[in-house]
């Protein structure tokens, strides 16, 4: 099995995944790939191992391993939503995008728009052409739908609100796109057809609300090109010949259920075919391990060993690949990524 | 005993948030406060997740009270309220725009729940709520949402309304945020360096860390060198860390939801 364009890393939880992920991109360095990791916000550990820090968020920072004496190259971008709409931005020549208040607090690193900016990144590295693969670490702290519905939302939101709008505007705005416009175009808007529901918005925004987000609105219809350039992507990534995806979870959390809703939900992306990279196990290294009967030590024992077992018995019924990543006992993240990538080329060659 | 007004449970996925906040509310309710399980039915405009349904379900077992909260519904009664129109407020969520404004801006979605969580608990006044929140990432969101769209509007009524919001967060004895994370070193870090991104935006944010499934109950068995290396490893980062005893949730051995929750309930006090 060799590596395909795209790997996709998905849970909800942070917990391993961030790091199963770097370890990936590093075993496939060491195959002579050219890779590109692109991740959001990683614990500081693993950001001050790998050299990153946030000031260059947003940048492609050329990172260089020690793998026991051999020197594994990397490319990683950490996320910067803001960065990436700025990108975005210059293609369509629109410098003076982040100027609208409401685009330059919507890019704030949790302002809302990671998910959909961070396909964004990914169609636009793409687009570039440099690697022979793309790891994406999927924003954290969100649920893993969020990120395939973004895609989704792109194309709804390019349509029907546009649509309502454009309708009533006619061609007059695709050809007017001047930062002031925004006054005059709550002017027009306020006489149409969304004039009505622009009201009420005023009534309770105030009208310098409506004014900015008609601007916002318009930059980002601008922009739209680089938006539903991402729609593209939306078949590759679906396409198990270019794309694998991974499911991280860990024996410590039981995300039986949630592997379940993914599977149920995104059965197209998600399949039986998709990895599952069960994370911190502990029953191999308990095996030589023989309390004596009756003892408490016997019941932790076999708590444990259970609660794995149960994890992956639930998951066998339902996914053909399952990948097993030891607990790793060290504090030290260095020891961690080069046991974690001893381990991908074990169960990925 | 007195409580807070609102108790909100976030932390990464699988750190155990959902056990820990029916315990929690399962204490209250023992101890007579009025307290509710608050928890998103929909992420967006979609039907209730699978998680909503076990989560349910478990609260009923436990005869918890929740309080399901729903997008929609909670827009649909903020509109209605400022336009004083059922009709129109109805007809204003139905639109594809407003559709899309919730859908592309995740945000809002929190400044509507944060809202209509803040206006249950103005009603009344003995409520207390418990939010189990789905991520720290949308956590951050949340707090964010609700000081980013009052910096949008500027002026007007929903500005207004988010700088009341702000300021009832900031109430003494009203809010408290439990991050639940994990004993190993690198969750643990991951937790400080959260609260440092917390702090960024909102200084004096009543949060603490609370570090689940320790295996500090255990220390005294015989055990393996591998979870010996764990415990120590585990203890290790929490002194460096300079964690507070009462910040620790033992490791329980409990194979369902009920037999969890009462193996937790002992170490609830602490969290109020």
């Amino acid at each position: 099995m060799s590596a395909k364009k795209f790997e996709i890393f998905s849970g909800t939880g942070g917990v391993g995944k961030t790091t199963l992920a770097t370890a990936r991109a590093l075993s496939l360095s060491a195959q002579e790939k050219r890779v590109l990791l692109i991740t959001i916000d990683p614990a500081k550990r693993l950001k001050d191992l790998l050299g990153l820090s946030d000031e260059n968020s947003g940048e492609t920072n050329h990172v260089s391993f020690d793998h026991d004496g051999e020197e594994l190259k990397l490319d990683v971008i950490l996320m910067n939503p803001e960065k990436t709409f700025l990108k975005i931005a210059q293609e369509t020549k629109q410098h003076d995008i982040l100027e609208n208040r409401i685009l330059k607090i919507l890019t704030r690193p949790y302002g809302g728009l990671n998910e959909i900016l961070s396909v964004v990144e990914l169609q636009y590295q793409v687009n570039q052409n440099l690697y022979d693969c793309i790891i994406l670490d999927t924003p954290p702290g969100s649920h893993f739908l969020d990120f395939l519905d973004s895609i989704e939302r792109i194309r709804v939101f390019c349509d029907q609100s546009f649509i309502d709008i454009f309708t009533y505007l006619g061609k007059k705005v695709e050809t007017n796109t001047r930062m002031n416009f925004g006054k005059r175009m709550v002017t027009m808007v306020v006489s149409g057809g969304v004039k009505k529901l622009l009201g009420y918005l005023s009534k309770v925004t105030g009208e310098k609300f409506v004014e900015d987000f008609i601007e916002a609105v318009l930059h980002i219809y601008s922009t739209k090109d680089a938006f539903l350039g991402a729609l593209k992507l939306q078949k590759t990534l679906r396409d198990p010949e270019h794309c694998d995806w991974y499911l991280v979870t860990s024996v410590e959390q039981n995300k039986l259920d949630e592997a379940l809703e993914l599977k149920k939900n995104a059965s197209d992306l998600f399949s039986e075919e998709s990895f599952i990279a069960v994370n911190k196990c502990l029953s191999e290294s308990l095996s030589n391990w023989t309390p004596a009967e009756g003892t408490k030590e016997e019941e932790l024992k076999k708590f444990l060993v259970k609660r794995e077992e149960q994890l992956k018995s639930g998951l066998q019924k339902h996914f053909k690949n399952i990948l097993s990543f030891p607990e790793i006992l060290s504090i030290d993240t260095h020891v961690h990524l080069i046991k974690l990538i001893q381990t991908w080329q074990k169960v990925r060659t | 005993m007195i409580f807070k007004r609102f108790y909100i449970f976030t932390g990464k996925g699988g750190v155990g948030k959902t056990a820990l906040s029916l315990a929690f509310t399962k204490y209250l309710q023992e101890k007579g406060a009025k307290a509710k399980l608050a928890y998103f039915k929909t992420s967006k405009l979609e039907e209730s997740t699978i998680q909503y349904e076990e989560v349910l379900k478990k609260a009923h077992e436990l005869n918890i009270e929740t309080l399901g909260l729903d997008l929609l519904d909670s827009a649909q009664a903020y509109i209605q309220k400022k336009l004083g129109s059922k009709t129109i407020a109805s007809w204003v969520v139905k639109t594809p725009f407003f559709k899309s404004l919730i859908n592309m801006i995740p945000g809002f979605n929190y400044l509507i729940y944060m809202g209509q969580i803040l206006e249950y608990l103005k009603q009344d006044p003995e409520l207390v709520i418990i939010l189990d929140s789905p991520s720290s990432g949308h956590a951050l969101t949340m707090f964010e949402a609700t000081k980013n769209f009052n910096q949008i509007f500027q002026k007007g009524a929903l500005y207004d309304d988010t700088l009341e919001m702000i300021q009832l967060l900031r109430q003494e004895n009203f809010l408290q945020v439990q991050l639940i994370t994990l004993p190993s070193p690198l969750p643990l870090q991951e937790s400080q360096d959260f609260i440092v991104q917390l702090r960024e935006i909102e200084p004096l944010l009543p949060v603490q860390i609370i570090c689940n499934n320790s295996l500090i109950k255990y220390s005294d068995l015989k055990l393996p060198d591998e979870l010996r290396k764990k415990l120590t490893n585990e203890n290790q980062a929490l002194e460096e860390m300079e964690f507070d005893a009462k910040q620790i949730i033992p490791f329980c051995m409990a194979n369902d939801s009920k037999s969890l929750v009462k193996e937790l309930l002992p170490s609830m006090e602490n969290l109020v």
